[in-house]
């Protein structure tokens, strides 16, 4: 008996050894792009990540993040559009470094350029006054993933995938030892319902929901930004597993009105398999798409929400023969429960 | 109406060339060759034990299933059907498979799956079409009681 017992004490403690190990030596045989210390690198580590499954990335936390108490702010980037990632980014920094973020130029983020944004990310990871005190993070979440959830028999709506990997982030905040004590959220959908909900989740934070808050506050525009700077440069070096050799300016921005996207949508169409993984098959564009141009497809139903009723009917006591008096013969019940059929013509 | 197999069985065992066979879950309403490898079989990942891919968005889960037991999968291949349902049918062996993969849409596969117990059907034929002998006749009417 006493042996029992030691055997199910040890290796519990030898397979949390053996999971840092394994993390240990994926990281170096994925190269040396592991660590995005500069925007240059960023590119090269979402190249290094299966496109169709989601990565979740970390900055290191600065130790003041784990010692004083910091604000949190979260936002996304790339809801709307037909093709690619949607990218969760959070950023924090200790309460009183806000100015570390007014000298970044966090400010409305909706209003700043392409090349602006990608200047503050790259100040951000190589800035000693920034990276000192602003940690940031962001999921990117594969279009397959996004498929793949909202067409399951039990859908999940984009709003429960993005309230789900905002959560998530959060809680991988906390599991690095960020202390946190403020979070700002950029809102999807009505804020007040957002907000309760995570503010049960999380009863120990000062939560604040609102509708366009990476213009209010800075630290969600740090995070819009690390968010927005991911999505584009995901789109930039996605490569197809389908062999198609085309580069981001052949599909546009992904927005259903981009005629480049538009033109895409229509030249890449397979017949069977319908688009690359590229593009959000739960779109309705990319639906309509397919509806006129590749092969019918159709489902097993899903499960249906009312079960019909199953018991006897009366009137089958009047039913075996037709009216010129053949009696049919219902099949064998062996055969018929498992689906086998005699069949002649194919 | 007639329906002639043509088969090579030198073929069929000398180039044991394996298809990539996939059974899925949706009725696909068009006849043609796919681009499997690069659209499909590319992206099959596994997850706790069962496989997982997607087609056209729709998430599946699968496994391999083998072919039962002195049974070959065959392909067959018609180039073109006869509008004339009573003209005879030609249809070419175009490969073979001694394994599958099965397809579910967003369910793990079990034994309650449709396909899975219409499989039974192997083991069925094996029990009826068995040859049976005199005494065994007897013996079984002996042990009725008649």
């Amino acid at each position: 008996m006493s042996d029992d017992i030691k055997i199910k004490d040890e290796p519990l403690n030898e397979t949390i050894e053996n999971g840092e190990h394994e993390e240990k030596e994926n990281n170096e045989s994925d190269g040396l792009i592991d660590k995005i210390t500069s925007l240059k690198k960023l590119g090269p580590f979402i190249a290094s990540k299966d496109n169709s499954t989601n990565t979740v990335y970390f900055s290191d936390i600065p130790q003041v993040c784990k010692d004083e108490p910091c604000m949190l702010g979260v936002d996304e980037a790339g809801r709307g559009p037909v093709l690619g990632p949607m990218v969760y980014g959070i950023a924090f920094c200790p309460i009183k470094s806000k100015q570390a973020l007014i000298d970044l130029g966090c400010a409305d983020s909706k209003q700043l350029t392409e090349e602006k944004r990608d200047i503050i990310f790259d100040d951000i990871n190589t800035k000693e006054y920034a990276n000192s005190c602003i940690g940031w993070a962001v999921e990117i979440i594969s279009p397959n993933v996004i498929s793949t959830s909202m067409f399951r028999r039990a859908k999940c709506s984009l709003n429960e995938v993005s309230m789900n990997s905002a959560i998530g982030l959060i809680h991988a905040a906390v599991d690095e030892g960020v202390n946190i004590a403020e979070v700002y959220v950029d809102t999807v959908g009505p804020p007040e319902k957002y907000q309760d909900k995570l503010q049960k989740i999380f009863p120990q934070f000062k939560i604040t929901v609102a509708k366009k808050a990476d213009s209010t506050y800075p630290i969600v525009s740090a995070a819009s930004i690390c968010a927005k700077v991911s999505r584009d440069h995901a789109l930039k070096v996605w490569q197809f597993p389908e062999g198609l050799k085309l580069k981001s300016n052949d599909f546009g921005s992904g927005y259903p009105g981009d005629p480049v996207t538009k033109r895409f949508l229509s030249e890449n169409i397979d017949l069977v398999f319908g688009f690359p993984r590229l593009v959000r098959f739960s779109w309705s564009t990319a639906e309509n798409a397919l509806a006129d141009k590749a092969y019918d497809m159709e489902f097993d139903e899903p499960d249906s929400e009312k079960p019909k009723y199953a018991g006897p009917k009366l009137t089958k006591f009047f039913k075996g023969t037709t009216k010129d008096g053949e009696v049919k013969r219902e099949p064998c019940r062996l055969l018929k429960e498992r689906f086998l059929d005699s069949c002649v013509d194919f | 109406m007639s329906i002639t197999i043509e088969v090579n069985s030198g073929k069929i065992k000398k180039d044991r060339q394996q298809l990539d066979m996939h059974f899925l879950p949706a009725n696909i309403k068009g006849n043609g060759e796919a681009n499997v490898e690069q659209y499909f079989s590319a992206y099959t990942r596994k997850e706790n034990g069962f496989l997982t891919n997607a087609l056209r968005g729709y998430p599946l889960q699968g496994e391999i299933k083998k072919v039962p037991a002195n049974i070959t999968g065959v392909v067959l291949q018609e180039t073109r059907k006869p509008l004339d349902e009573e003209a005879e049918r030609i249809l070419r062996v175009k490969g073979t498979f001694e394994e599958f993969t099965y397809w579910n849409y967003d369910k793990i596969p079990s034994a309650s799956d449709g396909y899975t117990q219409a499989l039974q059907i192997v083991q069925l034929a094996d029990v009826l079409s068995e040859t049976i002998s005199e005494e065994e006749v007897l013996k079984e009417l002996k042990a009725n009681g008649k």
